[in-house]
């Protein structure tokens, strides 16, 4: 056998299929060659109407940027919707399923294969940047760090479309992607439109400044970390009962949680900006282990309950469902407060950690319990619990913006009337007219509140949990006789 | 041994019952018909077993692996064959089939064997080149079959798989489930044709309202309530044959089933015969033309209707509880 028969052996079947069928069809066809002939008209139009400017090279460069951003930043992306979806409503995913692939590389090969053809149009351009080359005032590698960093949202993008594919809501795989691509347009057309943003952008990616290193390289490994908890939340959607997704996720999403607070601390940085990187790492963790059908069988419960008491109490804390998700979401926040506390007051920051903070952080806390507590009490029997949670969130998170336009438009004490709202609470942890132990007692109050609910809802769950465990123990028991 | 085997099987969907404590086996090497009307939990049962629907309750063993615990064992010993072959724009046939093989992690030549292998069987090596979703339903069923035999499963279970065929295609797609059975594989197969699965099945499965109603083969159910269902006849006349059924709605013991170019098929009630001699005698004292006259047999359609008949009745008319003794 030849090394070109081969090598599709060495790809993921999906992989395969993906790219046999993306590549012949009209989308990416149509994509690719309006792309070629732009740029031509560019790179010809430039030349002959501007080639005695001494800005011609940079005006090609931001015109190449524009157009190839806008193609892996908003087309690519988009077609990333499509991609278990179509699987669901063609139903072709059962059948998917039943092969040796797991959900996993299902999901991950959709998306790989997407970021192939992402790969396939940034080597497409290469050429035009090469010509753009000699019309002078190229710095190289900036621009070619641009490119690489446009394909690492590309695939940061794809991840969320092809990660909200999966569900089965419209309003999640529709709108949410096509109001992003609202914003991402707005975003490159002011980073490319004039030559000033283009110019300060390309000086940034000279890394000569360590403070935007840092952050650059903390957004991309956020991207990095995100693009795989949206991929896996695909997965969970899609993967069978007894392929646990969850365990692996909580215990990464912990360790990035502590990695990212230790990071910042080293950093000269304020408690808040702390407190911010730790919940931006904690956020999608949070909602993909309260998002997630309370299902499950004995062979989950195996691997944990033959550890003794121990594995036991570790399974509480990682079997799939909301019901664990819960404890763990609690044991997170009680843990996450002190370590924040101690290196708050560590770190070589000037600042120190302020009882507002506290107030923020544990409001903060109530707004991701919130969704899932008002889904537990209201919305149970919907099966899709992602697009209930996501709705409420964003609808709590609107309701926070009509507060405080009513609290600069009337009186502050309309934050004291909807204090009964986490959000509520959080905008009054910013009030001055409240003092910081009211702020305090009203954030743990309405927290702590929203997770008895919670908790309270979760009871016949740690029944079913413990009927299951006993039937592992069983199955355990009779396969060693 | 059970190749399938399924106990107290239950499915909600919120206050539906799909699929209400069902239980039976089939066993190894054996061909199962699963007949009921739509809605009647089929599909829903099905998808269990294929591990494609988690039960609400209940076991379910495929070869002695319960489907819940290890999916993925199951997943190696079955093919499924949905009644909706989802299928890929932009696809030929043989990419299909290469896509799935390969999922299914055959490599190199060993997929191409296996790749001949089932194409032979289905008889699909002409049309290899053509694109996979503009197939006829008879190309697209012989493709689903395809697909569920690459990795050679021990059970199979077929949804409707004769829906939408032609005469033609129907009888190619049985004569393949014959060769499969022939080969020792376990077939589940549910289809509307009740005659077809009559003489494939070795067994059949009635199901409705997510109950088995009757397992047995198909003389079992042919016989079964065949004491009240009367004897059937063919009955053809000259003339009009709305006269029959103006004739068989005024006459006692006589039910018209159905009404043909000709005349018509008639019920006459109990198992007397000496009454169905009474009855002709009846229609040629007044007045119809009979040029033919015989008795049908039962079929499994009969029996069916008959079935879902006298359950709608009973539920209609429940049995009233014992009155307390005064």
């Amino acid at each position: 056998m030849n090394l070109t028969n081969d090598f599709s052996d060495r790809l993921s079947p999906i992989v395969v299929k993906e790219l046999r069928q993306d590549l012949r069809g009209k989308g990416f066809l149509i994509l690719f060659i309006t792309l070629q002939i732009i740029l031509s008209l560019i790179l010809l139009l430039t030349a002959t109407l501007s080639s005695s400017s001494q800005d011609t090279g940079t005006h090609i460069s931001q015109l190449i940027f524009f157009c190839f951003s806008f193609c892996l930043l908003i087309v690519q992306p988009l077609r990333g919707c499509n991609g278990i979806s179509s699987e669901l409503k063609a139903k072709t995913l059962d059948m998917l399923q039943l092969t040796r692939m797991s959900a996993w590389s299902i999901v991950f090969g959709k998306w790989i294969s997407l970021v192939a053809q992402s790969l396939l149009i940034a080597s497409a351009i290469l050429p035009y940047l090469i010509m753009r080359y000699f019309f002078g005032n190229m710095q190289i590698l900036p621009e070619l760090t641009l490119l690489m960093t446009i394909l690492v949202f590309s695939g940061f993008f794809s991840a969320i479309t092809v990660g909200l594919s999966a569900t089965p809501s419209i309003l999640l795989r529709g709108i949410i992607p096509l109001i992003g691509s609202m914003f991402v347009f707005i975003s490159i057309a002011g980073a490319f439109s004039n030559s000033y943003s283009f110019n300060n952008i390309i000086e940034q990616l000279t890394f000569t400044d360590s403070d935007f290193t840092a952050v650059f390289i903390a957004i991309i490994a956020g991207s990095l970390y995100t693009s795989w908890l949206m991929l896996e939340i695909a997965t969970s959607i899609i993967a069978p009962l007894a392929e646990n997704r969850d365990t692996i996720k909580r215990v990464i999403g912990f360790i990035a949680a502590v990695i990212v607070s230790i990071s910042l601390m080293f950093a000269n940085t304020s408690p808040e900006a702390i407190i911010m990187g730790t919940m931006a790492v904690i956020t999608p963790l949070f909602v993909s282990a309260l998002i997630r059908t309370h299902q499950l069988v004995p062979s989950i419960c195996k691997p944990f309950v033959k550890r003794g008491r121990i594995g036991q109490l570790a399974g509480r804390l990682l079997y799939p469902g909301w019901a664990t998700g819960t404890f763990y979401c609690t044991i997170i926040g009680l843990l996450l407060l002190p370590v924040m506390i101690t290196i708050c007051s560590l770190s070589n920051s000037s600042y120190g950690f302020q009882p507002e903070d506290l107030s923020a952080f544990i409001a903060y806390f109530g707004i991701l319990i919130f969704p899932a507590a008002i889904t537990q009490l209201f919305f149970k029997k919907y099966k899709n619990l992602f697009t209930v949670y996501l709705l409420i969130f964003c609808i709590h998170w609107g309701f926070m913006i009509l507060l405080g336009i009513m609290a600069a438009t009337t009186s502050d004490d309309v934050l004291l009337l909807f204090c009964w709202l986490p959000v509520g609470a959080l905008a009054l942890s910013f009030d001055n007219t409240v003092s910081d132990s009211s702020q305090l007692v009203i954030s743990c109050l309405v927290t702590g509140t929203y997770l008895i609910i919670l908790w309270f809802k979760s009871i016949p769950a740690w029944k079913h949990i413990r009927e299951v465990e006993s039937v592992a123990l069983k199955q355990i028991a009779n396969s060693a006789d | 041994m059970n190749a399938i085997s399924v106990k107290n099987l239950h499915r909600n969907f919120a206050a539906l019952k799909a699929v209400d404590g069902i239980s039976f086996d089939v066993p190894a090497g054996s061909v199962c018909g699963f007949v009921g009307a739509n809605g009647a939990g089929k599909t829903t049962t099905m998808r269990i077993l294929a591990t494609l629907d988690y039960p609400d309750e209940g076991e379910v063993r495929i070869c002695d692996i319960d489907i819940m615990d290890r999916p993925d064992e199951v997943r190696k010993k079955l093919g499924w064959m949905p009644d909706d072959i989802g299928n890929y724009s932009n696809m030929t046939v043989w990419e299909y089939l290469d896509f799935y093989a390969r999922a299914l992690g055959y490599k190199g030549e060993e997929r191409q064997e296996r790749l001949n292998e089932v194409m032979d069987f289905t008889d699909l090596h002409t049309l290899v080149d053509r694109d996979s979703d503009k197939l006829s339903k008879g190309m697209t069923q012989r493709l689903c079959l395809a697909r569920a035999l690459l990795q050679d499963p021990e059970v199979l279970i077929m949804d409707e798989p004769a829906a939408g065929l032609d005469p033609k295609a129907r009888v190619e797609l049985k004569h393949l489930i014959r060769l499969l059975a022939d080969e020792g594989k376990t077939i589940l197969i549910s289809s509307h044709i009740l005659s077809e699965l009559g003489e494939m099945c070795d067994h059949l499965l009635f199901i409705n309202s997510g109950k088995i109603v009757h397992h047995g083969d198909s003389d079992s159910l042919k016989n079964h309530n065949n004491k009240d269902a009367g004897l059937l006849y063919d009955v053809q006349i000259l003339g009009d044959p709305q006269s029959l059924c103006d004739w068989a709605a005024t006459s006692p013991y006589v039910e018209l089933i159905e009404s043909r170019k000709h005349g018509g098929r008639i019920k006459v009630e109990g198992d007397d015969k000496a009454l169905a001699a009474r009855v002709l005698a009846n229609m040629l004292r007044d007045g119809l033309e009979v040029t033919e006259f015989h008795r049908e047999q039962r079929n499994l359609e009969d029996a069916f209707i008959d079935m879902l008949g006298s359950l709608e009745e009973a539920n209609a008319n429940p049995i009233p509880p014992a009155l307390p003794n005064s």
